[in-house]
């Protein structure tokens, strides 16, 4: 054998799997033979880390939600398929019906109570606070107040949902209503 | 002959008005504080938002100050995609007590203008008194007259 042994070939002879011709070309070569030795310490190297690696709680916390997730996702669409075809029309018109509901009695209430100004007790998370259809100044100033005040907070006003109503929601509202990405009246 | 001396010709001639033209341009790009300027009369002002558009002339906003009274000292909210341009919308709130009345500067626009002087057009988008009531309110610019020429 005059050539050089491949990585492969060392590789093999590493694990005693090596041909006997190549074992003999290694033991007479020193360029193959210093080659086996890195490759051996380096297979040493890289064994120590993994047996000391630890999977974190949270990561196989993670690993196990996204599993339960993606299987009920997939007993869902099970469920779908058993469903007897004559009854499908019913799931959709249920849900239809119940969002008409809702909106018929959201309409009707809105109609009832005129806006309040001076009271922002149900804002949207659209940062509307006196809910005239509009985001100004003028909704930044109304949870600037209510904040300055002994006022509850509705959590609606979290216009950054960062789970707190405060300073930022506010400079929130103002900065989406100087936006000149928006269309001014 | 003729042809293959007219590119160095305009070369030099380039040169040497080069400096007079950079003068000329110098000399006619100035800097001008616009002052906002609200009217509220007996009521007392709580929030304004305002928008400035350049209708004519070349002008771009540079920077934003706030007002006088102590309620607007601070620089008001504004885009700051609307610097280097030629429209802001500028708003301000303030929950302080006792509130400013009267003509007020509630805030300062920085101009860069060049050649003859621009039209500015101003219009109150919203205004609200201290109870977060609307407010009717009159808005002027006001340009400075003591603008850094450069």
């Amino acid at each position: 054998m005059t050539e050089h042994s491949t990585e492969l070939d060392l590789e093999l002879l590493r694990t005693g799997e090596a041909d006997p011709a190549i074992a003999r070309h290694v033991a007479g070569c020193a360029q193959c033979r210093d080659r086996l030795a890195r490759l051996e310490r380096d297979a040493r190297a890289l064994a120590m880390p993994l047996a000391a690696i630890e999977v974190p709680a949270e990561c196989d916390r993670a690993i196990l939600a996204l599993a339960r997730r993606r299987a009920g996702f997939v007993a869902e669409q099970l469920e779908r398929r058993r469903r007897p075809r004559w009854l499908r029309p019913l799931y959709a018109a249920v849900p239809l019906a119940a969002a008409a509901s809702i909106i018929f009695f959201v309409t009707l209430q809105r109609g009832a109570q005129a806006p309040q100004a001076t009271a922002p007790l149900a804002a949207a998370a659209t940062g509307d606070i006196n809910r005239d259809g509009r985001v100004d100044i003028v909704d930044a100033l109304l949870l600037a107040r209510a904040l300055k005040s002994d006022q509850p907070h509705d959590p609606a006003w979290d216009q950054n949902r960062d789970g707190r109503v405060d300073q930022a929601d506010v400079d929130r509202i103002a900065q989406a209503a100087v936006s000149l990405q928006r269309r001014h009246p | 002959m003729r042809h293959r001396l007219l590119p160095g010709r305009a070369a030099l001639m380039a040169l040497a008005l080069a400096p007079a033209a950079l003068a000329l341009a110098d000399e006619v790009a100035r800097f001008r504080p616009l002052d906002i300027i609200v009217d509220v009369g007996d009521r007392q002002l709580a929030a304004y938002q305002i928008e400035l558009v350049v209708r004519s002339g070349d002008a771009t906003i540079v920077g934003v100050e706030g007002g006088e009274p102590a309620a607007f000292k601070a620089a008001p909210y504004y885009d700051p995609a609307a610097l280097a341009g030629g429209r802001i919308v500028i708003a301000a709130y303030s929950t302080d007590d006792p509130l400013p009345s009267g003509r007020v500067r509630v805030a300062t626009l920085h101009m860069r203008e060049l050649g003859e002087a621009p039209r500015y057009q101003v219009k109150v988008l919203a205004a609200a008194s201290g109870d977060g009531q609307p407010l009717s309110i009159a808005v002027e610019v006001q340009p400075r007259t003591t603008g850094g020429e450069r």
